[in-house]
């Protein structure tokens, strides 16, 4: 049973692919990412180590993310080993999604070229705000007119899965966040990611906020207005929120994220990745001499590997695919850990009495579906702490 | 025999009776000067911290007057108006008492309750005129005062600076040739000693500090309490105070010490009872205490429901040398098993919440302090509630009465307008207004006692600048209208935020408390309506809004370990709070509703 359980899910694996270079670290992030571009060579060396030593041919690969950091700032030579690393060790489908992050303005027609030739079939574009004051004062490199540019270069390219992420509550006005709306709505996008703000505790955005250089507003209240708005407006324009954070238009669901949320075994490679497959989380070394030291001398960066058992693949189960607006399949939950969803967690029962839980069949899968309820996702780690 | 001098002393607070006594142990050679520590009698943390005593504790003390030695026998005495009945013990043990004045202050109210215990207990009272050291002394105004209101004499009071040390021995000879030895009724073989005092050691099980009367007591000698009949108990120690504990051969007549004899159940030595010989009893027991009556209840739960029983366990050790204290098992729907407490006042309720959580290392919820009323129910019957979840259905009950307080207020002439606003408000009834003398103006109210506890004494000290003092004691019941206030939280009622308070302030109160809710119980998955209610009137609202949050996390990618760390987290603060119905309340709600400021 086990093992049938653990190629069910394995067949569709998805590969990550951490970039940690950027031209200029943003304010805000947390990310490992480094603005020396010498260790690149040694880097993308170990990566492509990394690449071939893990290949395997009896998993097909169903999506390709390339995340940083800035994947698109890297050197073309560098991008092209990572995608001959993959597509000559891994048995990629021909269907599979391949996605790279890209920041405005370290795109450039010899890239998209790059990437379109390598199969590249969806781009996701940081763009978090289209008021130049905000993208200057959070250390962004490009303006808002570098962003129409990109998009233009990658829709001529023929590209047609483009997203761009959106972050709420930096230190603009709710106006300014409504204005970035107003105009990300009429681009030829298909998806957007909406976060929050998270002032992390040392970054440079926590110092300047402290030393009075930079205001924002961190009120949870402020915050949800400010969702709510993007929820209706993008829902007014064709964008359906699938995930608490991400909203797309019809058949442009990231595959890739919904691998992370469906719990599918994904590989990880690259300084400070995440992988988990076997039904083993792994995480890399997240600094980049220590990953590459790694990589030559013993073969693997895994500082940290986690086995994790079946109670434990029922939580993550449930704490993930209740953040997607479909839910959970209670026959797929039945099919994986061959029990009934709501003999291990009693108190969905008293959550969908509550309204905050429900349940419906799908109309063409005929799968029951527990989900949450479209107005409830503002307490969702609250539901989770009385399921779980 | 005729050597010894038993004797305690009466001070008002901050009158610098602690002082003192580290004093005469300094002189007395007793402590060595650089083991001396401010306070030494005072050996609780919470006593050295606020200044205070709470505990009287003995020391032994050696000296010599005039070519003899003498021992000396110090009972140190609580000064606060809710310690009362530890004075009145310690005065039974006793043949004299010290009554210390401030040189500046006078003679105050709770000096003077104590002095009179004292003279009705027959001690030698000798007047220590103390702080003579401030510019702002006035010892002829004391020594006045002394004479007037007390009618002692004042002429031979030592006048002394027990911070400065001067003048000690003074005192010291006071003691010795004022203070009459112990006196025996005739000879008398067996023993007859009172319990004055008990600890609950966890090697030697209780030890009784006691004042022998009679015959003597050493280790082997069989004893026995009169209230616990029947039981015998084999001494395996005795000894002094020194003053820490001490061993010696053996404690007779006029001796004041401890005994240890196995007794492992708390409850077989009670403080005030007389210990005698087994084998040869003497025929009647010494005199022993009023029984004193708790005028405070509040419930009392461990904030960790499974620490039912270590709270059990402190208050059991607690109630021994604490006989005002009184508990018995409690139960909440919010909060549990717990106990309902009574106390003698407020600070004596602050005092042992404080000891259970530090000695005993609890972590406590408490409910809102209560009087006890009297209930006639349309029955005719009288019940005594103490416990707003205990009072009968409103249809049952023909009317209620409530505990009224004679409360002085002392304070500088220019605080009256503020004072006497306060004590309005309070329900008071005014009496009268007295000046005590030019710069201190006693103000008599007749008060609920409810209205006391609740708040009482923080506002006065507040609006005052501190320089208010409180002393009251309870002068009967009156008829009040009465009624049951109750919180709903989400339409559930929540026991432990029920009070019982006079009609005219629930309005206030039932706002007051949704408010103070309302901020102390967090965002939960839904909207919380929080409702004051009187029988099926509800008289105040508000609303914890639904929580926003969750919509707002940040995608950590493919790190789900973070996920779920956060996700764990949150998870234990859920368990530490209290559910009520749907509500999850935090234990620092029930806590809030106590300090509300008006």
């Amino acid at each position: 049973m086990a093992t049938k359980t653990l190629k069910n899910f394995q067949r569709n694996t998805a590969i990550y692919v951490h970039f940690p270079f950027c031209k200029q670290r943003c304010k805000y992030c947390t990310f490992l990412s480094c603005c020396n571009y010498n260790l690149a060579d040694s880097y993308f060396d170990a990566l492509c180590k990394e690449l071939v030593q893990n290949a395997r041919k009896d998993v097909v690969i169903t999506s390709i993310f390339f995340g940083g950091g800035t994947p698109s700032s890297v050197d073309a030579k560098h991008l092209q080993m990572v995608f001959d690393a993959i597509y000559n060790n891994y048995s990629v489908a021909p269907n599979c999604e391949v996605t790279v992050e890209c920041n405005p303005e370290s795109v450039t027609q010899q890239k998209v070229d790059l990437f379109v030739k390598n199969g590249v079939n969806r781009v996701s574009i940081g763009l978090q705000s289209a008021n130049d004051n905000t993208l200057k004062a959070i250390g962004r490199l490009h303006n808002y007119q570098q962003f129409l540019d990109a998009v233009n270069l990658f829709v001529n390219a023929g590209l047609t899965n483009i997203n761009a992420d959106l972050i709420i509550g930096l230190p603009e006005s709710a106006t300014d966040f409504e204005n970035t709306l107003n105009k990300v709505v009429n681009l030829p996008l298909t998806h957007l990611s909406v976060y929050a703000l998270e002032v992390y505790p040392n970054s440079q955005l926590d110092q300047e906020i402290k030393q009075g250089k930079l205001a924002v507003n961190q009120d949870a209240d402020y915050l949800a207005n400010l969702y709510d708005v993007a929820l209706e407006k993008l829902s007014k324009h064709g964008y359906n929120r699938y995930e608490v954070s991400n909203f797309a238009k019809q058949g442009k669901e990231c595959r890739h994220n919904l691998a992370y949320w469906r719990c599918q075994s994904y590989f990880g490679f690259g300084a400070s990745a995440h992988g988990y497959m076997d039904g083993i989380r792994t995480e890399n070394a997240s600094d980049i001499s220590q990953y590459v030291n790694l990589i030559n001398t013993q073969g693997s960066a895994v500082v940290d590997s986690n086995l994790i058992d079946v109670a434990e693949q029922m939580d993550e189960y449930v704490m993930l695919g209740l953040r997607l607006q479909r839910g959970i399949s209670v026959t797929e939950f039945y099919n994986r850990f061959n029990c009934n969803l709501e003999d291990v967690y009693p108190n969905v029962g008293k959550l969908i009495y509550l309204k905050m839980l429900q349940k419906r069949e799908d109309y063409f899968t005929k799968e029951d579906y527990i989900s949450v309820r479209p107005d409830k996702f503002y307490v969702l780690n609250e539901i989770l702490t009385e399921i779980l | 025999m005729k050597n010894i001098r038993n004797f305690c002393i009466i001070a008002h607070i901050d009158h610098g009776k602690s002082t003192l006594a580290d004093r005469l142990m300094e002189y007395t050679g007793q402590v060595a000067k650089r083991d001396m520590e401010a306070q030494l009698l005072d050996s609780m943390d919470i006593e050295r911290e606020r200044g205070i005593t709470i505990k009287l504790t003995p020391v032994r003390m050696n000296y010599t007057y005039e070519g003899v030695d003498y021992v000396l026998n110090l009972i140190d005495t609580p000064g606060h108006v809710d310690f009362n009945y530890e004075v009145s013990r310690s005065l039974a043990a006793c043949e004299g008492a010290l009554l210390v004045v401030d040189a500046s202050q006078g003679v105050e109210a709770q000096t003077l309750a104590n002095c009179y215990l004292a003279i009705e207990n027959d001690l030698e009272i000798i007047p220590v005129i103390n702080k003579i050291d401030l510019p702002s002394a006035d010892i002829d105004a004391a020594k006045a005062e002394i004479e007037e209101t007390i009618g002692l004499s004042a002429e031979d009071a030592p006048l002394v600076s027990a911070k400065e040390g001067l003048n000690i021995t003074d005192v010291l000879d006071a003691i010795v040739t004022r203070v009459p030895a112990p006196k025996t009724d005739g000879v008398a073989n067996s023993l007859k000693a009172l319990i004055f005092d008990c600890q609950y050691d966890n090697y030697k099980g209780v030890i009784i500090f006691t004042r022998i009367f009679e015959g003597s007591v050493k280790v082997g000698s069989k004893i026995k309490m009169f209230e616990t009949k029947g039981k015998e108990f084999d001494v395996t120690e005795v000894g002094i105070f020194a003053p820490s504990m001490k061993p010696v051969d053996q404690l007779s007549a006029g001796d004041v010490g401890y005994v240890c004899a196995s007794i492992k159940t708390v409850s077989d030595t009670k403080v005030g009872d007389t210990i005698t010989d087994a084998a040869n009893p003497c025929d009647q027991p010494l005199t022993g205490y009023k029984e004193v009556k708790p005028m405070v209840y509040c419930g009392i739960f461990p904030a960790d429901g499974s620490k039912y029983n270590d709270l059990k366990d402190a208050l059991e050790k607690l109630k021994l040398n604490d006989a005002a204290l009184t508990y018995e098992p409690d139960v909440s729907v919010a909060l549990g098993f717990g106990f309902r407490c009574g106390f003698l006042g407020l600070l004596h309720m602050e005092i042992i919440q404080e000891r259970l959580e530090r000695e005993f290392d609890l972590d406590l919820v408490t409910t809102a302090p209560s009087v006890s009323y009297r209930v006639y129910t349309t029955d005719g019957e009288m019940m005594l509630i103490d416990n707003p979840t205990k009072l009968p259905p409103v249809t049952k009950i023909d009317y209620m009465e409530e505990p009224i307080v004679a409360a002085y207020v002392y304070c500088p002439p220019e605080y009256v307008g503020p004072v006497m606003e306060l004590c309005q408000e309070k329900r008071g009834v005014f009496i009268d207004m007295t000046y005590v003398d030019t710069k201190r103006v006693r103000i008599a109210y007749d008060i609920p006692l409810n209205e006391i506890i609740y708040n009482f004494f923080d506002t006065l000290k507040s609006r005052t600048r501190g320089y208010a003092s409180l002393d009251y004691e309870v002068k009967g019941y009156v008829r009040g209208k009465l009624v049951k206030l109750d919180m709903l939280l989400n339409g559930e009622m929540c026991d432990a935020l029920s009070i019982i308070v006079n009609e005219e302030r629930a309005y206030a109160r039932g706002r007051q408390i949704a408010e103070k809710l309302k901020d102390a119980i967090p965002r939960q998955m839904f909207e919380i309506p929080i409702q004051a209610t009187i029988g099926n009137k509800v008289i105040a609202r508000e609303t914890v809004r639904a929580l926003r949050k969750d919509v707002l996390a940040k995608c950590y990618g493919g790190d789900i370990t973070r996920k779920k760390k956060l996700l764990e987290k949150q998870k234990e603060g859920k368990k530490r709070m209290r559910q009520v119905g749907s509500v999850s309340v935090p234990s620092e709600a029930f806590m809030s509703i106590l300090k509300i400021d008006e």
